[in-house]
């Protein structure tokens, strides 16, 4: 019985450690400090067509968390295992109004607005407000690729170029990239699925 | 002495059919470097945008399969897209046929590089 308040003790810890939340998750790509002031790595203003051939821009994920990747319609390698993979992704937030998910395309040549609205069609998607397929005009996609490949970039393996990488990019309200998966990989899903609930509470009010 | 050794050559004999068994078959080998991508390990490919394997194809496709395959999918007027495979020759071409047939369509008479030899010189 004289061990009691010791056990009690023990366990008080454990059940503390448990409950600490993980911290936040962290801000990657390259910052510079300007005038005392750290200025973080963030998404460009961009301006594409989607699959229903309306302008997509930075306004449109304006306080947004959201999921992006790179994709063509017609490649056989990789992107049907991540299209499968974003599908769940799809599934679990499509009714968050503070979600989205932006697939890029690399083939501005085949992967026309109707193109991408056949692509999301046939995927089940094609209604969605959630996802959207967008077209990159050629001779942008390498710099807005590299925007968002950049804290990944030591990873990858350069077999298709670098858009070819099959990662999936969560960027945060400020279009700040705050983490990434390898997009065919199921478990490596699973946990940004749960970093997107993080990121989505994050600027919740409490 | 002696049968020791012939019971350690039954044992090794029943693991090298071990082996045998446990190695991937060439249709499966040849299935999972080149289709599994996207028709996936099930076969049961991704919703509307490729479509899981039908097992009528085995049976009254023959002809059909085969040249999907040696010729691919070009159809800008669905979408629906698939590369060609003309590399590969007539045994891999049934040995991989044969693969999907035991995922799907196992009742159905095998491919032989026989018969794809016969077919694939229509496709067109």
């Amino acid at each position: 019985m004289k061990r009691f308040p010791f056990i009690a003790a023990i366990f008080f810890f454990i059940y503390l450690g448990c409950k600490q939340s993980p911290g936040p998750l962290p801000i990657l790509g390259e910052s510079e400090i300007v005038d005392g002031d750290t200025i973080f790595h963030q998404i460009p203003d961009f301006s594409y067509l989607d699959q229903y051939g309306q302008r997509f821009t930075q306004d449109s994920v304006r306080s947004k968390v959201y999921v992006s990747d790179f994709f063509f319609t017609k490649c056989p390698t990789i992107c049907p295992k991540m299209a499968q993979q974003l599908l769940r992704i799809h599934q679990q937030f499509e009714h968050n109004p503070d979600f989205r998910i932006l697939s890029h395309s690399i083939d501005p040549k085949y992967d026309t607005t109707e193109a991408l609205k056949k692509y999301a069609d046939k995927l089940g998607v094609g209604d969605s407000r959630t996802w959207h397929f967008l077209s990159v005009p050629k001779n942008e996609i390498s710099a807005i690729a590299g925007k968002y490949l950049a804290a990944v970039q030591q990873d990858s393996t350069l077999e298709e170029g670098f858009t070819h990488t099959g990662h999936f990019l969560l960027i945060d309200q400020e279009r700040r990239i705050r983490s990434f998966c390898d997009g065919t990989k199921s478990e490596e899903v699973d946990r940004l699925m749960k970093e997107i609930s993080l990121l989505l509470d994050e600027k919740k009010p409490h | 002495m002696k049968k020791n050794l012939i019971k350690l050559l039954g044992l090794g004999c029943i693991l090298c059919f071990h082996a045998q068994c446990l190695r991937p078959s060439q249709g499966e080998q040849i299935y999972l470097s080149t289709c599994n991508s996207c028709h996936m390990e099930d076969g049961n490919g991704l919703a509307d945008l490729i479509p899981a394997f039908q097992p009528e194809g085995f049976e009254r496709n023959r002809k059909k399969l085969i040249c999907t395959v040696v010729l691919g999918i070009n159809d800008s007027s669905t979408g629906q897209f698939m590369p060609r495979y003309n590399t590969l020759n007539d045994a891999d071409l049934a040995n991989v046929l044969n693969y999907i047939r035991s995922l799907k369509a196992g009742s159905t008479l095998p491919f032989t590089d026989k018969e794809i030899e016969s077919l694939r010189d229509d496709c067109r």
